[in-house]
C-alpha cells in the first residue's frame, strides 16, 4: 500500500548540509497497522511527511496506493492527497469552523456532492463517537475529543491510507489509549491502513503489527511485533520487555531469566516444573503483559536442587527462552 | 458666542471626514488586503515563495509608508486629477488617503495572516487544497478577527491623516480645527472638533474590538 525506496532527505542548513533520512526503504501493507518508532531528530517526522509530499524528497522512489507520489504533477499530486488522510500531534483543526464545519472541509475540497454531506459528516462523527459535539468549536472540546474530529476529518474523503504523525503524543495516557483504540477498530471495521509515527512505545505495544526503529535517519531494524520481542538483543524487545536488576539472594541457587510467549505463557509451567523435578523455584521478580495480540511474561527466578540443569532443559524443550543471569 | 451658526459647520465637518475615512478605508482594504496576502504567500515561507518579487514588493510598501502624509497629499496630485478629474475637495482628498493607508494595511494584514498556525496549512495541504483554497478557506478565515482590529486601526490612522486634507481643500473636522481654532483663535470650535474626533477614534476602537471578539472562537 505504502512503498517507500531509497528515501533520502537533505536539509542545508547556512553552509551546513543535514541529513535527516538516509536511505530509508520499507513497504506497509494493506490493512496493516506500521509504526515507526524513534527518538526526536531520527527523523520520523520527515518520513511521514515525505509520504504525502508535505516535505519534498532528495531522493528515492514512495509508492502510495500504487501511485509514484514523487513525480506527480501538483494537480495530480492534490487529488492524490485527498486519498491520503493525516492526523497531527497539534490536531490542526480550524478553530473558526464548528466540529461539523471542520468535517465539512475536506468534502468541499473534492466537491463531495452537497446534498449528502450532512449524512456524510454524521456518519463521521457517529463513527468517532462525537455526535453531540457537531456544533462545537474546537476550543470547546478536550484533546482526545480533538483527536477524534480529527480523525473524522482525515476519513472524510475515504482515504485507503493514514498517516498518523504523533497523533497521541500530547494526550494522556487514557486518553491515548482510548485514541489508539478508536484507531485500531477503524483499522479493523474499514481496512484501513496506518502508518503511524511515534516515540511512545506504548503506542507500538497497543496497536502496531509491524514496526521499524529509526535512528539517524535510517531504519535499525524492522519487523513484525511478534518476531521482534522473541529476538532477545533487538532493540524493540528490549524496549518492550521488562529488564530486570540482577540480583542473588541465595548463591548456591541458579538464577535465570525465563521468557514466555504464545501458548507458554497461558501454561501454569512452573507449577509443573516443581511437581515433575526435584527443585525449588524462588521468584525474584516477574512481569506479565499484552503486546499487540499476544501475552508475553517475563520472570525471574532462582532454582535449586538436583535437577537444575533437567529442568532448565525441559523449559527450553517447552520453547521458553531461557537466559542464565 | 453663537453655536446655532456654528452647528452646521461642524455637522459639514462632521460628515466631509466621514465620508473620507469611510470611502478611502473601503478602498484600502480591497487594495490593501489583497497586497498583505501577496506579501504573506510569497514569504519564503510562504505558500508560494518568491524571493525576488517579496523583496521588490517590500520595498515599494515600505518607500510608501516612509512619506510623510502631507508630501504624499501633494506629490500625488497629477494622480488624482487622473483618477477623480479634480484636484480639491473631499472626493479629491480619497485617492491620497487609500495611497497611504493601503500599504499600512497591507502591513498589518501581512502581520495577521502570519499567526495563522502554520500546521493548519499543512493539515489544508494534506487534504489536497490548492494555494488559493488555503488562501480562502483557511488564512482569512482564522485571522479574521485580527485582521477586524487590523481594519479598526487603519480606520483610526485615516481618521488623523484626514485631518491634513484640508490642504487640498477636503474639509473635515481636522480642517476646522486648524482654520477656526487655530488660525482664527476660537477655541470653542477647536475644542468641540477635537471631542467629535475623540469619540470616533472611540467608538471605532470599540465597534472593532467587539466585533473581533464575537468573531473569534479560540
Amino acid at each position: 500500500m505504502i512503498e517507500v525506496i531509497d528515501l533520502k532527505k537533505n536539509y542545508s542548513l547556512k553552509d551546513q548540509i543535514i541529513t535527516a533520512l538516509d536511505g530509508v526503504t520499507l513497504t506497509v501493507e494493506a490493512g496493516e497497522i506500521f509504526g515507526v518508532v524513534g527518538l526526536s531528530g531520527a527523523g520520523k517526522s520527515t518520513l511521514i511527511r515525505c509520504i504525502n509530499m508535505l516535505e519534498k524528497p532528495t531522493s528515492g522512489t514512495i509508492v502510495v496506493n500504487g501511485q509514484e507520489v514523487t513525480s506527480l504533477p501538483p494537480a495530480e499530486l492534490r487529488k492524490a492527497r485527498q486519498r491520503i488522510g493525516m492526523i497531527f500531534q497539534h490536531f490542526n483543526l480550524l478553530s473558526s469552523r464548528t466540529v461539523a464545519q471542520n468535517i465539512a472541509f475536506p468534502l468541499e475540497i473534492v466537491n463531495y456532492p452537497k446534498e449528502k454531506r450532512k449524512d456524510r459528516i454524521a456518519e463521521l462523527l457517529s463513527l468517532v463517537g462525537l455526535m453531540e459535539k457537531a456544533n462545537a468549536y474546537p476550543s470547546q472540546l478536550s484533546g482526545g475529543q480533538k483527536q477524534r474530529v480529527g480523525i473524522a476529518r482525515a476519513l472524510a474523503s475515504e482515504p485507503e491510507v493514514l498517516l498518523s504523525d504523533e497523533a497521541t503524543s500530547a494526550l494522556d495516557p487514557q486518553t491515548t489509549t482510548s485514541i489508539l483504540e478508536l484507531l485500531r477498530d477503524l483499522n479493523r471495521r474499514l481496512g484501513l491502513t496506518i502508518l503511524l509515527i511515534t516515540h511512545e512505545m506504548n503506542v507500538i505495544r497497543q496497536i502496531c503489527d509491524r514496526v521499524a526503529v529509526l535512528q539517524d535517519g535510517r531504519i535499525i531494524e524492522q519487523g513484525t511485533i511478534d518476531e521482534l520481542i522473541t529476538r532477545p538483543d533487538s532493540l524493540i524487545s528490549r524496549a518492550l520487555l521488562p529488564q530486570f536488576e540482577k540480583q542473588t539472594i541465595s548463591s548456591e541457587a541458579t538464577s535465570v531469566t525465563i521468557t514466555f510467549m504464545g501458548e507458554a505463557a497461558d501454561q501454569p509451567v512452573l507449577a509443573s516444573l516443581v511437581r515433575n523435578y526435584d527443585i525449588d523455584v524462588n521468584i525474584i521478580a516477574g512481569n506479565l503483559q499484552k503486546i499487540g495480540k499476544n501475552r508475553v511474561g517475563k520472570l525471574q527466578v532462582e532454582i535449586s536442587g538436583k535437577q537444575v540443569n533437567a529442568a532448565l532443559l525441559h523449559l527450553m524443550n517447552l520453547g521458553l527462552r531461557v537466559e542464565k543471569n | 458666542m453663537d453655536w446655532s451658526s456654528w452647528i452646521p459647520t461642524i455637522l459639514a465637518g462632521t460628515w466631509d471626514t466621514l465620508y473620507m475615512v469611510l470611502v478611502s478605508t473601503l478602498f484600502t482594504v480591497l487594495f490593501g488586503l489583497p497586497l498583505g496576502i501577496l506579501l504573506t504567500v510569497t514569504d519564503k515561507d510562504g505558500l508560494a515563495p518568491a524571493d525576488a518579487f517579496n523583496s521588490v514588493l517590500g520595498a515599494i510598501v515600505n518607500a510608501a509608508r516612509s512619506l510623510p502624509f502631507i508630501i504624499l497629499l501633494v506629490l500625488v496630485i497629477p494622480f488624482t486629477r487622473l483618477v477623480v478629474g479634480t484636484t480639491i475637495g473631499s472626493t479629491a482628498a480619497i485617492v491620497p488617503l487609500v495611497l497611504a493607508a493601503t500599504p499600512f494595511f497591507a502591513r498589518v494584514a501581512e502581520s495577521s495572516l502570519r499567526e495563522v498556525d502554520h500546521g493548519l496549512v499543512e493539515a489544508a495541504q494534506s487534504m489536497g487544497c490548492t494555494d488559493w483554497q488555503i488562501i480562502y478557506k483557511v488564512l482569512i478565515p482564522e485571522s479574521l478577527s485580527s485582521l477586524i482590529l487590523g481594519v479598526a486601526l487603519t480606520i483610526i490612522s485615516l481618521i488623523g491623516y484626514s485631518a491634513m486634507a484640508g490642504a487640498i481643500g477636503g474639509g473635515g473636522l481636522g480642517d476646522l480645527a486648524i482654520r477656526y481654532g487655530y488660525q482664527r483663535y476660537e477655541t470653542e470650535i477647536m475644542a468641540a472638533t477635537v471631542v467629535i474626533l475623540i469619540l470616533l477614534v472611540q467608538g471605532v476602537q470599540y465597534a472593532g474590538n467587539t466585533l473581533a471578539r464575537r468573531i473569534s472562537k479560540k
